[in-house]
């Protein structure tokens, strides 16, 4: 319809959607590494780990129980997330009184031998996940088609995001939640049970990761590596941002996934590296990011 | 002044041992052992002294070995000068990354050095002359100073032996001087320090540096003995190695990641040809070090020494 | 004869590796206002701490309504209605006023309605959306002194209440001690203002280096103004 820097309107749109589609997947990881961070100050290196174990979980719930794609969206989160409880339970918890360096580097161990078991058990080669059929097709919005998957993928995350920063910013549970994260001790000597508060925070950071996993599954396929990559770019993500907010987490994860497909529609050589500049000038203006304390 | 003594002799048999087991083990997995060693130390400058965790030491490593390679191959330059155009490279890129990361702290500047490496990873992915997924294959050997011929590995393995020690020495040099000391203190107590008058981010762009320097002699080294670089060498995975040497050897003493290197490397060797079990173990051993093991193998043999010497209160420490 | 209500007795407590009270005894009578007074240093706030449960190292027998609460971890003694009140005051930065106020579960009957609450600090009220931090250093204290009253606690422990506060503040202050003794609480203070404590407590407690080295009750304070002074080294 028009033309933009040679650029027609069609391959423009197109690249926004795919933008706005990276930035969901952005924005609702960076969200649950901030949710993890600010309670118990360490990197959850493993995220992409739960988000691999999310996209697994949904291809074997359907596999081996024929379960399908919708009732995955709520067991999967629910399955990783009890398995993100028992770590935390039984070794995260240990590393709270140690320099917050060790959490990252035990999270990036635990990273490593997820990964590695996956791949041992399940291979390397990707598991096919087909949409479901609900959301197959496309939309016709009439100034371009919207593959309906893409849509829904955006859709979704938005809600999942808001949802997440209502509970935490205008509920009773996230007042427990913010407290807790700026004085511990005290909240608990109030008489609320803060060692449950932070298990079940990692609970629910690592449910979210698990559930961009389901997402994930149709749209970029299973394998035991397809955090790897995209976790590293969601750290430069919150690095961006900042782990002061989760707003800030939300709005920088969906803002980044826009400058990234613009750049692949008028320099596609840089798409990859875009994020990583712009978090180096971001730095050397504001070392704690652009939302952060 | 016994145990000085003690220690030198020491050092030098380790040496001449190190000359005669090429007669026992093939150089070519001696070297590589070397070459990672190398590289741990110059991490834990960072690491041990300075308190600062790069993840993203395997940009040095590798930009020298691509920078290296490219060199000895298109350019036709001699061993040594291969080398140095290599690490000026390491180098440079350790200033830039230090002019990036540095104002930033703890868990910040580990993402960021993360993410700035994954940006040379990427770099290193589409760049025309790295040769992409391929890599920069069949690097010559050329001779050193043009003309001591190092095309055999057993020549090869001598050179860089004699490479490595010296640049041990000016790592150990530079750990034990005033400048080491300083980062110490800062690494120690960083709000003092700057009360104190220290310029806490010149030392700290300096370590950056120094250790992004030696990072890349490991790199050009590690070329020569392969024949080859590639994308493996600017990966996250082989920072991510780089970090649990340092943690498996231990961060109190510069050299003490070199025994982490040589039971890293030695697991690459043993698990090959069992493919996603090296990842595996490796990961928890990260965990185990985290959880059980913080000060490494150099505080389990600390421990083992202090117990058999059965009086805490003269123990040193 | 009013019963004892908080009693402890050789207490041995501290952080980390040091021991920092020795041997510390003392009783708090229902209804009660209880000052601890001394130096800088001579472990008042660690006395209160160790009461709330907040020291890793605590040694020793300490009874809450005659129950025992020294193995206790520090939320349940929270929930058994010890409600303690840190020298920052501990007001939430990313709370609001209201969030502030309300954010302790209500452990027991006492605790009070919010109107009852806003009838005592009508400032809480108006205030009740900014956040936490933006009061002033005396509403803040009012605030922190108010979240214990929602919360239900039978017996407050208030670590410096007036430190930093104008002269003004410190008498409103003041007051709302008093009106909230005859409402029927027990208080537990930490003071180096011995003016301030001498106008709403009944006993003191002396400690000096970790123990308890003199305790009297309001009448002698008063008789012997100079003597105290000189002891806490005014």
């Amino acid at each position: 319809m028009f033309e933009l820097l040679g650029v027609s309107s069609h391959a423009l749109m197109a690249q926004l959607v795919l933008g706005l589609v990276n930035g969901s997947f952005y924005a609702v990881l960076s969200l649950g590494l901030a949710l993890i961070f600010g309670m118990l100050h360490i990197i959850n290196f493993a995220h992409g780990a739960f988000y691999m174990l999310g996209g697994f979980a949904t291809w074997l719930l359907m596999q081996w129980l024929g379960v399908n794609y919708w009732l995955a969206l709520i067991l999967a989160p629910l399955m990783v997330g009890a398995i993100g409880i028992a770590l935390e339970r039984t070794f995260i918890s240990r590393l709270y009184s140690l320099n917050h360096l060790f959490g990252l580097l035990f999270t990036f161990g635990l990273a490593l031998f997820i990964e590695g078991v996956m791949h041992e058990v399940f291979g390397g080669i990707s598991k096919p996940y087909s949409v479901p059929a609900a959301l197959q097709g496309a939309l016709n919005l009439g100034f371009m088609f919207l593959p309906t998957y893409r849509g829904w993928v955006i859709v979704f995350s938005v809600v999942v995001c808001l949802i997440t920063w209502f509970v935490v910013e205008k509920t009773k549970l996230g007042a427990y939640l913010r407290a807790a994260t700026e004085n511990p001790a005290l909240v608990q000597q109030f008489g609320i049970n803060v060692p449950l508060l932070i298990t079940l925070t990692y609970g629910a950071g690592v449910g979210l990761a698990a559930l961009s996993g389901v997402l994930a599954a149709p749209l970029y396929q299973v394998n035991p590596h397809m955090g790897v990559n995209l976790m590293i770019t969601v750290f430069a993500v919150v690095v961006i941002g900042g782990m002061g907010s989760l707003g800030g987490a939300i709005i920088t994860g969906f803002m980044l996934g826009i400058i990234e497909g613009l750049t692949k529609v008028f320099y596609p050589p840089a798409s990859n590296l875009v994020i990583f500049v712009v978090m180096a000038l971001v730095l050397v203006a504001r070392p704690n990011g652009l939302f952060g304390k | 002044m016994n145990s000085y003594k003690n220690q030198k002799a020491i050092w030098a048999g380790i040496f001449l041992v190190a000359l005669a087991l090429p007669a026992f083990i093939y150089p070519v997995v001696l070297m590589n052992v070397l070459v990672f060693m190398l590289f741990a130390c110059a991490f834990n400058l960072m690491l041990g002294f300075g308190g600062l965790l790069s993840f993203g030491h395997a940009a040095f490593f590798g930009s020298a070995a691509y920078v290296t390679g490219h060199a000895a191959k298109e350019w036709g330059l001699t061993f040594e000068l291969a080398v140095a155009c290599g690490v000026l490279v390491a180098l440079a890129l350790g200033w830039i990354f230090a002019l990036i990361a540095v104002r930033s702290k703890g868990i910040y500047f580990a993402m960021i050095t993360l993410a700035l490496s994954q940006m040379i990873y990427y770099i290193a992915l589409q760049a025309p002359f790295t040769g992409g997924e391929d890599g920069i294959q069949s690097i010559p050997r050329p001779p050193v100073f043009g003309v001591i011929d190092v095309s055999s590995n057993l020549a090869l393995f001598y050179t860089i032996l004699v490479i490595f020690v010296i640049a041990m020495l000016a790592l150990v040099r530079i750990s034990q001087s005033a400048f080491g000391q300083s980062l110490k203190a800062i690494r120690d107590n960083e709000d003092r320090a700057i009360s104190l008058g220290y310029d806490v981010v010149k030392y700290k762009q300096m370590a950056f540096v120094i250790s992004a320097g030696f990072s890349g002699i490991a790199g050009s080294l590690k070329v020569f003995v392969f024949s080859i670089a590639t994308l493996t060498d600017v990966s996250w995975l082989l920072s991510g190695e780089v970090v649990l040497m340092a943690l498996l050897g231990g961060l109190g003493i510069i050299w003490a990641p070199a025994l982490g290197a040589l039971i890293v490397v030695a697991m690459q060797y043993l698990l090959a040809p069992y493919g996603a079990w090296v990842t595996i173990l490796q990961g928890l051993i990260f965990m185990s070090c985290v959880l059980l093991f913080r000060e490494g193998i150099l505080g389990m043999i600390r421990d083992l020494l202090n117990r058999r010497r059965a009086k805490p209160s003269t123990s040193p420490n | 004869m009013s019963k004892v209500v908080l009693d402890v007795s050789r207490l041995n407590a501290g952080y980390g590796e040091i021991d920092v009270l020795r041997d510390i005894s003392l009783n708090v009578k229902e209804h009660e206002v209880v000052t601890l007074l001394g130096r800088n240093g001579a472990g008042k706030t660690t006395t209160l701490k160790a009461v709330a449960g907040l020291l890793d190292r605590c040694q020793g027998d300490i009874r809450f309504f005659d129950e025992p609460i020294d193995r206790l971890p520090s939320y349940r003694i929270g929930r058994k209605g010890l409600g303690y009140c840190p020298e920052e005051r501990g007001i939430f930065s990313s709370l609001t006023v209201r969030e502030n106020l309300t954010l302790p579960p209500r452990v027991s009957d006492l605790a009070w309605s919010l109107d009852a609450i806003y009838q005592l600090f009508p400032k809480l009220k108006v205030r009740g959306n900014s956040m936490g931090t933006k009061l002033s250093g005396g509403e803040q204290q009012m605030l922190a002194i108010a979240r214990l009253l929602y919360s239900g606690a039978r017996v407050l422990l208030l670590d410096e209440p007036t430190e930093g506060l104008a002269p003004v503040i410190i008498k409103q202050i003041g007051q709302t001690l008093l009106e909230l003794k005859a409402k029927g609480l027990t208080v537990v203070l930490v003071e180096q203002n011995f003016n301030f404590a001498l106008k709403v407590s009944d006993r003191f407690y002396v400690l000096d280096q970790g123990e308890v080295v003199a305790s009297f009750d309001r009448q002698y304070a008063l008789e012997n103004k100079d003597k105290i002074n000189q002891m806490l080294g005014v």
